[in-house]
């Protein structure tokens, strides 16, 4: 087996050291397929760790009718302890509310205390637990809320992220099927490249049958060759990738956590890494294997 | 060894290279295919190579059908016969040792030995001194001899050469002969294709005739 390993290795590299120049359109075809792979992760990696952190701090508001009294508070309040799935819940008054605006957004004050009354009514901001189950729980507690007569609206954010997350979903399997369809162009060429080789080495081929050498053996250097190409193109990917990337975050990295409030912006975790590297190999083996298919 | 029954070949051209061919070679025997040009020797060493495979009848060789092996058992039958072929086919990128002990090297043959066995090869067909050479800085005669030291290289059952002479001059020709001999005196069975007339009428072996595709003698 390592006699066997060892002649395909050596053989494929000296094949590559031949024929590097139609090599290079396999390595290309690669590292753009595998380029775009590793970019779709990236984003969707960190895109993620977003919607997790927006999910996890998802809240209802409950604005209750214009004048509403105490003891109307007190009922909303009691159908909001009873209710599950409700971490936490803080009461906003009217006040609090036009505090709170004039404080966020500065420029507007001055249009909010012109207008007399104070036009904010009073709320209760809910916290929801994280989970599968959030939104029948958020929808339950809407009606239950509701029931009570003394609710204007409920506005639930979590509508808006499940939203973004179909979104993200629908961008992921999009990024998955034009990485896949990179990656069957980067077989092909690499299955092409390949083929031509055997062609060049046809004669050589047909000795190796005639003397007895196992089909493993003459399968073996072009499935190396296919191995190698895929391998390179993957590593030369990942590391175009590393550095686009780390020169992101030297310039916009503390942006993006800022506005995401994220603890960083990560980079493909190693076992990532080392699973698109074995992906490719595999990948590029298996096109070797195609290229140098033929019964005798 | 070799049984052969009723062996035709047609190709597609509609030429029949082998018309109803039957005989038979005992293990250990030596035997010359003999006849002129077109008349099917270089057919029926391609046979028996398993590189083709008859239209019609049978060949049997050591107990197995030809026709009947799988690849891998064609590969694995090709190892176990010793080939010389008319055009040498060595392969010109790699040097003499490397295409004597490639098919060895890739059976998992420690290096040691395989240098030793190459050795011993090389010595028999003299020219133990080209280990290194590239077959492109050879003569035909020599690289003739470096294909004859391939075949025996795997100490093969069964020996076949194909004009294995045609390159060399009279004197290198009975050396060759010679070995052929020597080859055969350790139990390998040889068949040698050839119609240098003066040569098999030197040796004295039995002769397989064929013209035309027919078998005209097999005594």
């Amino acid at each position: 087996m390592m006699a066997l390993l060892q002649y395909s290795f050596s053989e494929a590299i000296l094949s590559l050291r031949r024929s590097w120049r139609t090599s290079v359109f396999a390595l290309v075809t690669t590292t753009a397929a595998v380029i775009v792979a590793a970019t779709a992760l990236l984003v969707s990696l960190n895109l993620r760790e977003v919607f997790a952190r927006l999910s996890a701090a998802s809240e209802l508001t409950v604005y209750l009718k214009q004048g509403a009294s105490d003891l109307a508070r007190e009922r909303v309040d009691r159908v909001l302890v009873k209710a599950d799935g409700v971490t936490s819940h803080q009461f906003v008054s009217p006040k609090d509310a036009l505090r709170r605006f004039s404080t966020d957004v500065p420029e507007m004050a001055s249009l909010a205390a012109s207008l007399g009354e104070n036009p904010f009514p009073a709320a209760f901001e809910v916290r929801l637990a994280p989970g599968a189950d959030g939104e029948a729980a958020a929808r339950t507690l809407t009606t239950a809320l509701r029931e009570t007569g003394d609710v204007e609206d409920v506005r639930y954010d979590r509508q808006v992220i499940d939203r973004l997350l179909t979104g993200l979903t629908l961008s992921e399997r999009i990024g998955g099927v034009l990485a896949g369809v990179l990656a069957l162009a980067a077989v092909l060429t690499i299955t092409s490249v390949l083929r031509l080789s055997y062609q060049t080495r046809y004669n050589e081929i047909s000795i190796l049958y005639l003397v007895g050498a196992p089909p493993r053996a003459i399968r073996g250097p072009f499935v190396a060759e296919g191995v190698i190409q895929a391998v390179l193109g993957a590593f030369l990917a990942i590391t175009i990738l590393a550095i686009a990337f780390q020169t992101f975050r030297a310039h916009y990295g503390q942006v993006v956590i800022d506005a995401f409030g994220l603890s960083d912006v990560r980079f493909l975790p190693p076992l990532w890494i080392a699973g698109l590297l074995m992906l490719s190999a595999l990948v590029g083996g298996l096109a070797g294997l195609a290229a140098a298919w033929r019964e005798r | 060894m070799i049984e052969a029954h009723h062996l035709t070949k047609d190709y597609r051209t509609g030429t029949h290279a082998l018309k109803d061919v039957s005989f038979g070679v005992e293990k250990g025997e030596f035997v010359f295919l003999t006849g002129p040009s077109g008349a099917g020797k270089s057919t029926l060493l391609r046979l028996l190579l398993r590189a083709d495979i008859p239209s019609s009848g049978d060949l049997v060789v050591n107990g197995r059908n030809l026709a009947r092996l799988n690849p891998t058992q064609v590969q694995a039958y090709r190892r176990s016969v010793g080939f010389v072929f008319q055009d040498f086919k060595l392969i010109p990128r790699k040097t003499v040792f490397d295409n004597i002990v490639l098919v060895p090297r890739l059976m998992g043959v420690p290096e040691h030995q395989l240098r030793r066995r190459a050795t011993q090869a090389l010595t028999e067909v003299g020219l133990a001194e080209r280990l290194n050479a590239l077959p492109l800085e050879l003569s035909g005669g020599e690289q003739q001899r470096v294909a004859v030291a391939r075949a025996l290289v795997s100490e093969p059952l069964l020996f076949l050469a194909d004009e294995p002479t045609g390159n060399l001059d009279p004197v290198l020709s009975l050396e060759m002969m010679s070995l052929f001999r020597s080859i055969n005196a350790r139990g390998t069975t040889v068949l040698i294709a050839t119609h240098d007339r003066a040569l098999i009428r030197h040796l004295g072996k039995r002769v397989i005739t064929l013209d035309h595709g027919k078998l005209i003698d097999a005594r």
